[in-house]
Parts: C-alpha cells; sequence; structure tokens
C-alpha cells in the first residue's frame, strides 16, 4: 500500500522521537510550513494505528509538563520501514524528475 | 475561548462513537493548544472545514470496509455532495460566501457595538436594580451632581434605597518605588461604593467607613503595574505625594460605575478627598456646589415611581433646612442598569437608542441585498443544474430530498460566509475600538467580539443561509420548472423585474462612493491645512504641579528651571511652555471686550478662546509674530498685565487702528491687559475653522497648571521622549511626566474623527461596491442563462461573437446607466447632508464624482464581462440541439 502524504508526514515526524498529537502537528508545520486541520490528524492517526504503523506508549514526560489527556505515540517496525521504503520510492521520483531536467 | 471550545465538541460529533471515545480528550487538549496559540476563532475556522471533511472521509472507508450505513452517514453523504457541488464552481462559490460576509460582518459589528453600549447590563449584581440620580435647580437644563451634605441627608432622608453610593474621576500623580512616576485616574468614592454596586472584590477588602489614605486597584491595573502580585494587596504607593496603603484589588471587568466608559485605575475613599484633588479643602463640608455622581440601589419591592415620589419629599424637605443653596431643587431618577450615562439619554433624548435602530436598519438592508444576491445567482445556477437535477428525479430522487440538498448547500455558504463574516466584524469591532477619542485618560467601551456576538451572528447566518436559499430550492425542485423556463417571453419580463434589485444597489453604492471620496478629500484637505505653527521637530509632555503639590510660587521655580535645563542642552533649538495649546480637547475661554472710553461696562464682550503661553513659545512654535513684540523676561508680576493677540482679534476690535498699545478687559472691574503685540491667524479649536478671534497670556502673569511642555529638537522629536523625562527627573524625581507625543501625533487626534468618518464611509461604499457587482454579475448571468436559444438562433443566423457580447454589454450598460441616473441626484443630495462636514471641497466636486463614475462604471462593466463572454462562446449548435 502507498500511505497518503498526512500519513507519510505523521511517520516521519515521528522517526526521531516519540511525540503526543499536538507534538506531531507542531514538527509537522516546523518541517513544511503548513499545518494539518486536528480532524486530518486524528483520522490519520487512527488510520496508522490500525495498521499498526505505530502504536501508543506509554512512556510520558514529567507530570509538570503533561496534559493528562494527551496520547503519545511511537513509531513500529512496520512503520520505519514503511516510511523509509516510501522515501527511497519518492527519492527514485525525484531523480526521475532531475534526470529530465523538471527539476535542477 | 471557551465558547470555541463548545463549538468544537460538537464538531466532533460528526465522528463515529468509537473514534471518539478514542481520541476526543487529546484532540480537544491539541485544540486548546492551538487556540491559545493562534487564537480562537483562527483555529476554529480551520477545523469548521476539516473536522467534517475528515469524518467524512473516516466514514466512506468504514462503509467502503463494512458496507453499512445508518441515518446520519446520510447526513453526511449529502453534505459531502453538497460540498463537492459548490467546489464544482468556484466563481459563484466565492461571490456568494463573499457577499454574505459582507452583509453578516457588518451585522456583527453593529450588533457588538450597540450590545456594549445598550444592551450589556453594568458588571455589577443585580443591574437592573440600579438608578442614577441627578438634580436640577431652578429653571436648570443640566442636570447637576451633588455636594456631599446633600448626599449624607439625602442617604438618611429615605428607605427607599438599600445603598445610595457618590463618585467623581480625578487624576493622580503616583510614585511606585523603582518605576517612572505616573499620572494616573481615579474614581474618588464614598465608603460603600464596592458593597453598595455589589463589586466583590478579587483581593483584600473594600473600603471602610472612615477609611482614609488607602486604595483599591482595578484588576488590569494591578497587572499591569503590579505584575499581579499578590504582595501587591498591603504594599504601600505614593499617591499626590502621600502614602496610601493598597487595601484591595477589584474584580477583572469591573471598570468603573461610570457611562461611557471612563476606565479608573485606582478607587480612593471620600476622606482622601483633599489629598487627591488639591485645591478642595473643605468640600466634603461645603453644602453648595455639585461634584459627585450618584448611583442608587432600589431596596427590595420598591418600584421606581415609588423611589421618585420619595425623593420628590426629600427634595423639599433638604430645599426647606438649607434654603439658601437648596432653592427650587429637585431630584431626577434614571434607571442605570447598563454602562451607557442615563444623563446623556435626558441630554440628546433617546439619541442613541433610535440610532442604534438606524444603523440596524441600515445593516438590515445590507443583509437583505447580500440575500438576494445569492439568491439570485442560486436561482441562475439552478437554471444551470436543471439537467443534473431531472436526471437525480428520474433517479427516484424525492422532491424534498433536492431541497433538502438545495437548502444544504445555501447553508454551507451561510457558515463560511458567516465565519468570514465573524473575522470581518471582529476586525471593524477592533478598528472602531483604536479610535481613542482625545483625552488623556483611557476609555474603555467594552466592545468586543464575545460569546454573544458569536450566537447573533450563528442566527444571522442561519438566516441568511435559509433566506438565500428557500426560494431557489423550492423552484428548483418544481418539476414544471423547465416549462417554465423554456418560455422565453416569461423569463425576460422575470429578467426585467430582476433588474430592479441590481439597479438601486448600483445607485446605493454610487452614494456611498461619492460621499467617501468627499470625506477622504476633505480629510487630506484637513492634513494638509497649516494650523498657524510649525509640525516638525516638536515633542510634547505634560506634568501636573498642582497634584505634586506645588503652590504658585514653587511652581515657576520649577517652569523657570526646566526651561534652562532644556534650553541648555545641544539637541534642543527651543523650548517653552503653554496651557492649554490651541486644538487641545481642553480650551480655555474669557469675555473680552476692548478698553475704549466710551464703552459700556455691562456690553457681554466676546468669547474668546486663549492660552497662557511661556516666553519662547512663539519662536518655538514658529508663530509669527507680526506686529509689536513677543513675550519676554519683562512681562512678569511687577509690570502691568501684558496679551498678544491674533489677526482676527485685532481687527474685529480695532478694525482701522494699529493694536499695540490698546487695552483689553475681561471684566470692567480688573486692570486692563495691554496689547504688545500681534500674532499671525492660526487653528484654535478644529483644523476647518473659520479665523476666530485668540490671545495669549505670559506665563510669567497668569500661573496655570498642568502645564504642557513643548521642545524643537535637532533630530527626531521622539527621540528626544527620555531626555525630556530624565530633565524633568532631575528636578524632581517624582514627577509624573504624561501625554508624551510629536507635535504631529497630536495634531492627529485632532484629525482622528474626520479620518474615522471618511473610514468608515470607505468601507461600507467598498461593502455597498461588491455586493453591487455580485448583483450585476449574477443578474448577467441569470440574463445569459435565460437567453441561450435566442443566442443560438442568432448566431446560427450569421451573428458574430462580438454582436453576442455587445448585446449583453449593452443590456449591462442600461442597467449601470439608470443606476448612474438614479444615484446621481442621491448622491448630489447627500454631499448636502454631509457638507457641514467637508473641508475645502464642494458638494459635487466634479474630480470626486467623475473619478467615482468611472469606477463604478468600470467595476460594473467587469462584473458584466464574464458572463457575457460567457454567451459569446456558446455553440450555436449545442445549445439549440440542448434546447
Amino acid at each position: 500500500m502507498t500511505p497518503t502524504l498526512p500519513m507519510l508526514q505523521i511517520l516521519l515526524a515521528l522517526v526521531d522521537g516519540d511525540r503526543h498529537g499536538y507534538g506531531i502537528l507542531l514538527e509537522i508545520e516546523r518541517r513544511t510550513g503548513r499545518r494539518l486541520g486536528t480532524g486530518t490528524l486524528y483520522t490519520t492517526l487512527q488510520r496508522l494505528l490500525a495498521k499498526k504503523l505505530i502504536e501508543e506508549t506509554d512512556k510520558r514526560p514529567h507530570p509538570a509538563d503533561d496534559d493528562a489527556r494527551r496520547k503519545y505515540y511511537r513509531l513500529t517496525r512496520t512503520g520505519r520501514e514503511m516510511a523509509e521504503r516510501e522515501s527511497t520510492r519518492l527519492e527514485r521520483v525525484v531523480e526521475m524528475a532531475r534526470a529530465k531536467a523538471l527539476l535542477s | 475561548m471557551r465558547f470555541a471550545v463548545v463549538v468544537y465538541r460538537l464538531l466532533l460529533r460528526a465522528y463515529p462513537d468509537a473514534f471518539r471515545q478514542e481520541h476526543e480528550a487529546s484532540m480537544c487538549s491539541t485544540f486548546e493548544a492551538l487556540a491559545r496559540r493562534d487564537g480562537a476563532i483562527r483555529a476554529l475556522a480551520r477545523e469548521v472545514i476539516d473536522v467534517p471533511r475528515s469524518a467524512a472521509r473516516l466514514r466512506r472507508d468504514a462503509r467502503v470496509q463494512s458496507r453499512n450505513g445508518g441515518g446520519a452517514e446520510l447526513v453526511f453523504k449529502d453534505l459531502q455532495q453538497a460540498t463537492r457541488a459548490l467546489f464544482r464552481v468556484p466563481g459563484f462559490t466565492i461571490a456568494a460566501i463573499v457577499s454574505l460576509a459582507l452583509g453578516i460582518g457588518a451585522n456583527a459589528a453593529i450588533f457588538a457595538l450597540v450590545d456594549a453600549v445598550l444592551v450589556k447590563p453594568m458588571p455589577v449584581g443585580a443591574p437592573e436594580e440600579l438608578v442614577a440620580i441627578y438634580s436640577t435647580r431652578g429653571t436648570d437644563r443640566f442636570p447637576a451632581n451633588f455636594s456631599y451634605p446633600n448626599y449624607l441627608d439625602l442617604q438618611d432622608a429615605t428607605d427607599a434605597f438599600s445603598d445610595i453610593v457618590g463618585f467623581q474621576g480625578a487624576p493622580l500623580s503616583l510614585n511606585v518605588a523603582g518605576a517612572d512616576p505616573e499620572l494616573v485616574w481615579c474614581e474618588i468614592v464614598t465608603d460603600n461604593y464596592f458593597s453598595g454596586l455589589r463589586v466583590p472584590l478579587a483581593r483584600g477588602r473594600g473600603f471602610a467607613p472612615g477609611d482614609e489614605l488607602v486604595a483599591i486597584l482595578s484588576h488590569e491595573f494591578w497587572i499591569r503595574r503590579f505584575g499581579a502580585r499578590e504582595s501587591a494587596v498591603g504594599s504601600r504607593i505614593r499617591l499626590n505625594g502621600r502614602d496610601f496603603t493598597i487595601v484591595g484589588v477589584s474584580r477583572d471587568g469591573f471598570t468603573g460605575a461610570k457611562f461611557l466608559g471612563f476606565t479608573p485605575q485606582l478607587w480612593v475613599p471620600i476622606h482622601a478627598d483633599e489629598v487627591v484633588w488639591p485645591g478642595s479643602e473643605g468640600r466634603l463640608e461645603r453644602r453648595s456646589g455639585g461634584w459627585l455622581n450618584l448611583r442608587a440601589r432600589l431596596s427590595g419591592g420598591t418600584s421606581s415611581q415609588e423611589a421618585s415620589a420619595a425623593l420628590e419629599t426629600v427634595a423639599s424637605r433638604l430645599e426647606a433646612q438649607h434654603s439658601d443653596v437648596n432653592q427650587d431643587l429637585r431630584l431626577h431618577l434614571l434607571p442605570a442598569a447598563r454602562k451607557v450615562e442615563p444623563v446623556i439619554e435626558i441630554e440628546m433624548g433617546n439619541l442613541v437608542p433610535v440610532a442604534a435602530r438606524l444603523l440596524f436598519g441600515v445593516v438590515g438592508i445590507v443583509l437583505l441585498i447580500a440575500c438576494a444576491n445569492v439568491a439570485s445567482l442560486q436561482l441562475v445556477r439552478s437554471t444551470r443544474r436543471r439537467r443534473e437535477l431531472a436526471v437525480r428525479i428520474s433517479m427516484g430522487a424525492t422532491r424534498s430530498q433536492l431541497v433538502r440538498q438545495l437548502l444544504l448547500e445555501s447553508s454551507l455558504l451561510a457558515v463560511a460566509g458567516g465565519s468570514l463574516g465573524l473575522a470581518l466584524g471582529k476586525f471593524l469591532v477592533d478598528a472602531a475600538m483604536r479610535l481613542n477619542p482625545v483625552l488623556d485618560f483611557s476609555i474603555d467601551y467594552g466592545a468586543s467580539v464575545g460569546t454573544r456576538v458569536v450566537i447573533y451572528t450563528a442566527l444571522v447566518s442561519l438566516l441568511a443561509g435559509l433566506g438565500a436559499g428557500i426560494v431557489p430550492a423550492l423552484r428548483a425542485a418544481r418539476r414544471d420548472v423547465t416549462v417554465s423556463l423554456r418560455d422565453s417571453d416569461h423569463a425576460a419580463r422575470r429578467g426585467r423585474g430582476r433588474r430592479w434589485i441590481v439597479i438601486p444597489q448600483l445607485a446605493l453604492s454610487l452614494v456611498a462612493l461619492v460621499s467617501a471620496g468627499l470625506l477622504l478629500r476633505s480629510f487630506q484637505n484637513l492634513q494638509a491645512a497649516s494650523p498657524g505653527f510649525t509640525k516638525q521637530g516638536l515633542l510634547l509632555a505634560s506634568v501636573n504641579l498642582d497634584l505634586q503639590g506645588y503652590d504658585t510660587d514653587r511652581g515657576r521655580v520649577f517652569h523657570r528651571q526646566l526651561l534652562e535645563r532644556l534650553r541648555s542642552l545641544p539637541s534642543v533649538e527651543a523650548a517653552s511652555l503653554a496651557f492649554p495649546l490651541p486644538l487641545d480637547a481642553y480650551q480655555e475661554a474669557g469675555r473680552l471686550f476692548p478698553d475704549m472710553a466710551n464703552d459700556a461696562p455691562e456690553d457681554e464682550g466676546t468669547l474668546v478662546f486663549y492660552s497662557v503661553v511661556e516666553d519662547d513659545y512663539f519662536e518655538t512654535t514658529s508663530t509669527e509674530i507680526v506686529a509689536g513684540r513677543a513675550f519676554d523676561a519683562r512681562d512678569d508680576q511687577s509690570t502691568r498685565p501684558v496679551a498678544i493677540v491674533n489677526e482676527t482679534l485685532a481687527r474685529t476690535f480695532w478694525p482701522s487702528e494699529s493694536p499695540i498699545g490698546r487695552g483689553i478687559r475681561t471684566s470692567a472691574e480688573e486692570r486692563p491687559i495691554e496689547v504688545i503685540g500681534v500674532a499671525r491667524d492660526g487653528k484654535y479649536l478644529t483644523l476647518s475653522e473659520q479665523p476666530r478671534p485668540y490671545f495669549f497670556l505670559p506665563l510669567r502673569q497668569e500661573y496655570a497648571s498642568p502645564i504642557t511642555i513643548l521642545v524643537r529638537t535637532r533630530g527626531t522629536p521622539r527621540s528626544f521622549e527620555e531626555a525630556l523625562r530624565n530633565e524633568v527627573r532631575v528636578i524632581d524625581s517624582t514627577l509624573p511626566v504624561y501625554g508624551v507625543k510629536t507635535m504631529e501625533e497630536f495634531l492627529g487626534r485632532s484629525t482622528a474623527a474626520p479620518r474615522a468618518l471618511a473610514l468608515d464611509f470607505s468601507l461600507f461604499a467598498l461593502l455597498a461596491l461588491a455586493l453591487a457587482v455580485v448583483g450585476i454579475y449574477g443578474l448577467m448571468s441569470f440574463s445569459v442563462s435565460q437567453k441561450r436559444r435566442h443566442i443560438g438562433i442568432r448566431m446560427a443566423l450569421g451573428a458574430t461573437r462580438r454582436d453576442v457580447l455587445a448585446l449583453f454589454l449593452k443590456e449591462a450598460a442600461e442597467v449601470i446607466f439608470l443606476g448612474l441616473a438614479i444615484g446621481l441626484p442621491a448622491a448630489w443630495a447627500s454631499g448636502r447632508v454631509l457638507s457641514s462636514l467637508l473641508f475645502g471641497v464642494s458638494p459635487g466636486n466634479p474630480p470626486v464624482v467623475l473619478s467615482v463614475v468611472l469606477l463604478l462604471v468600470a467595476v460594473a462593466l467587469a462584473g458584466s464581462l464574464l458572463p457575457s463572454r460567457r454567451a459569446a462562446r456558446l455553440d450555436p449548435i449545442s445549445t439549440l440541439r440542448h434546447e
């Protein structure tokens, strides 16, 4: 299966550490300048959970910085493989575009 | 914020229960974080679309997997279909949303303003029990306030009121250790102020009987000046040079008992009056004169009629006991549940409610126009969608399903238009609130886009959605619609009727544009007008020596020292003192007449405004002395009083002679004042005034406090602010410097009202223009859709595309011409009405009218061009076959 763009963005956001929903949203915004809607974010999270590409984690920050309502997510091994595979695939697409001088 | 979260939670209902159980809490947490970061409205606007869309997708996926659906699913399917249908026609969708947003935004803004001034109750306990008490004496027209002894007697004399509280606003010189001194505004209040108004304190206690040197901070001031520290209560501050103990902090949102938003920063008890109001010694014992504003709370079960009757009895008793000062005393009672000063309603009749109704009328019409436009756009669309709808009916869709579908579409438009309108309304209200009038104290009308405005806007949007959607929906769902539409005579007639929705819109936007143009022109003229002195390089600042406990002698020493220090600075070209400055919000005037042998002493004289100025005032402001000399060190208390008059005053009093050496008098008894110079005419009260008489007195002879410091600097005036504060600090480190501004900023305040008016009108004109363009676009689209067959036939008979284009542009031109024909005389009439507000521009100013007409014609033609071009591009064969 090919992940949708928000799926891939979420997977990539989790590559370098566990985050909660808001944290993922901020990370994507920081990297791409675009903010996901909360609806898109959580329905996509739900899909990734269902496909076991991510999972909930019990590790939480110090209670003082924590909001009990938050849930923290972690990339599963399948998720990490999926992110790698998809990134490689996209890299090839970009190379192809370069070869045709579409991109410099 | 809280409201936004409630709405967000409602949106989340779009998701299946299982999903909500899993994610609702964390979604809310994320949304709150976003709302804190981006503002509740922006955050919400983003989610209004995203949540339903993602929910629809989620449900669709679920359906694909499990192949079963429920009732809610159906709604979402409809919603999805409606969204898609709208996305397919972006031009229509944008035009409709913008139309609705303009109409709804104007309504939201007016509602917010009217709500704040007329509807919202005072932020006190049981506001409906509050009344204001005023007094009049004899034939006085203006209601007056109360002396403290009369207040005390009134309090004891009747039990119609459970509490009567008194208060008056006053400036104070504030010193807190380790910070710059500051001029602040307080209310001097009776001890029962907080308990009587039933305003609980957020911290500390209210005033107790006999309290003297204590103060209560406003919530806002506590945060700004004391960093919201708990330790502020119990600490000491210096007010007017005396130590006061802070005993409490008022509740957030309470901004004083007074009228159109005078916002005190702190409250002091009435027994501190002598400290707070220098020169008021003995005022608490004096029965004459009135200074205390009164608010009273009707005691349980007392009606305001009974209370009024009780007041009559009290008035005659007070008159009998103190006939010397209470002669013909009458007491009046007015409801005071709302923030608007009740006495304003006496002075201006019911102007405020009438104005409010008028405003609502205007924005109501704007909304109606917007709805009519959207309805007309929808009709155009539904004629184009005939086939789609027919297909759906033949596939088994019921009429009610179609109506529901179409209504859903217009509701979606209304939701989008409403959200955008709310943002527009918020922008308008914030802009209006920033227009603080020309005063040194702060004003808070309390208008903001809060829950009430959001609810109002939601209701208006709902109405607009229904209003714009119901007729097109019903018509589109009628089966015979195809038949009736084929009848081209019928359609043409309908088209003619429709014109009369658009023509008045064009006329109205012409009127609004011309008015806006005239006002903008007039504002430009005002800005360019010379006030009679230089605007550049001047920095102004004020000090109030009275509050600091200076007597006249110490004050004069301060004046001398400050000027010497300032003038010795290399960056200062000239420095002086004056009060009041010409064009300031506050002006002094005196009766004046020329000192002539044959002048009758009972002559009432001419009311002339004047200013007290220090040496070098004329040099500092570059005001030319056209005859005689300016003030200098010779003109002090040891010599005869002198004055400088302006050219108009000189001409008025001595038309054919030189005024130098002549005398003026302010009363028959006083010594004549010798005129030693004539100053070039300037502007004194408003920038648009005709030349008026004015005179200047030397500060060395006439002491004044407060006083404004004027400095002409070599660099940019703002950069001198710290140096100026520093020089004042060296002489008196506890003296607050306030009202620091450049001369340009100062003059900007006197053009603030014309500027606001011009801006308001421009906004309204743009709104009218935008609506008119949508209107004519809708009209022409409709016309094109009605005449497809006609066009097909013509083209088949040899008409070129150019001919077709010309045909429709001619039709548009007719409509535009009719709009102009009605609008131009109306614009001229409205210009006449505005003429008293105009400066240097005539109501029929040709450049303004001409450019507006050109603008309107160009924009309206552009709006008709789109549909006309569509007509010209029609393929005649397919058109005819289609029909």
